[in-house]
């Protein structure tokens, strides 16, 4: 009886030890694992893929426009039923609804025609959420998972 | 990944301050000892676990912690130098009822201590009567009386 206990002991040890390399690899959540970027070009997006319940993490939106002009981002999906937009930096010139759910912000670009614009999450939610970006046109998809 | 990072953080920086502490003030606790303690809890809770109050979060933490006591656990036990140089050795602080000064000064210990420790343990009521007096590495001390 005692043996089945030091193997499961050996067991538990090993799989403590995994998750532990798993953590610093960034499977949950802030690490090169959980580190993502979706598209390229005209539009794209740097977030976190693995998000934590009530963790804060940060999402860049980049994107191409006619220099010094306003440019439309619409954010759309499950992304703000499962998390908290605490900011976004810059300011929005107008925000309003996007597509009955989502989000539409007005930001404006600089002289070289480039919106980067800073997103501070807070999940909320819980699970997979899948999320679409859209601006001028060119639309990305992306999922991210929330652990409890 | 942070998780992580901070627990094995602050496991080292705690290991190794409490070094520097001293073995006493791990065996029997007083009331500025006890105080210090709970204070200590309370500013390694905050920068455990930040903003992050989920389950993921804590559970990582926790892994991390246990974890690491285990790894150590295992490198003393393989290697005893490390094991040496971890947790001491037994010292040894008064031989033949006769106080060596140098070590008791060392362990910031008095010998009214060895003996309020020989009377609780082994019922002594001289230091003339005590063989050998040993710091432990926990702290405690230990009495061996003349038989």
């Amino acid at each position: 009886m005692q043996r089945r206990h030091w193997a499961f002991e050996r067991l538990a040890g090993v799989m403590v030890f995994s998750i532990i390399v798993l953590a610093l690899l960034g499977m949950f959540s802030k690490g090169p694992l959980s580190a993502s970027v979706a598209g390229s070009g005209a539009l794209k997006i740097e977030y976190q893929r693995f998000q934590r319940n009530g963790a804060a993490s940060q999402m860049v939106i980049d994107a191409l426009a006619e220099p010094g002009k306003n440019v439309r981002l619409n954010i759309t999906g499950e992304l703000l039923e499962a998390m908290t937009i605490e900011s976004i930096h810059p300011m929005p010139v107008t925000s309003s609804t996007a597509d009955h759910k989502g989000l539409s912000i007005v930001v404006t670009a600089d002289e070289e025609g480039h919106v980067r614009a800073y997103l501070s999450l807070r999940a909320d939610g819980l699970g997979l959420i899948r999320s679409q970006v859209e601006s001028r046109g060119e639309r990305i998809g992306f999922w991210q998972f929330i652990y409890p | 990944m942070d998780s992580v990072l901070r627990a094995a953080a602050l496991y080292i920086a705690l290991l190794l301050l409490f070094k520097v502490l001293g073995r006493r003030s791990m065996s029997e606790l007083t009331i500025f000892d006890f105080v210090l303690l709970l204070i200590i809890g309370e500013a390694t809770q905050q920068a455990l676990l930040g903003d992050d109050f989920s389950v993921t979060n804590a559970l990582l933490v926790i892994m991390t912690l246990i974890g690491i006591d285990v790894l150590l656990s295992r490198l003393k036990w393989r290697w005893p130098a490390f094991d040496l140089w971890l947790e001491g050795s037994p010292i040894i602080v008064v031989e033949n009822g006769v106080p060596l000064q140098s070590r008791l000064q060392a362990a910031r210990l008095k010998v009214e201590d060895i003996l309020e420790s020989a009377r609780e343990s082994q019922g002594l009521e001289r230091i003339e009567q005590i063989k050998f007096a040993i710091i432990e590495k926990n702290g405690k001390i230990s009495i061996i009386p003349n038989t």
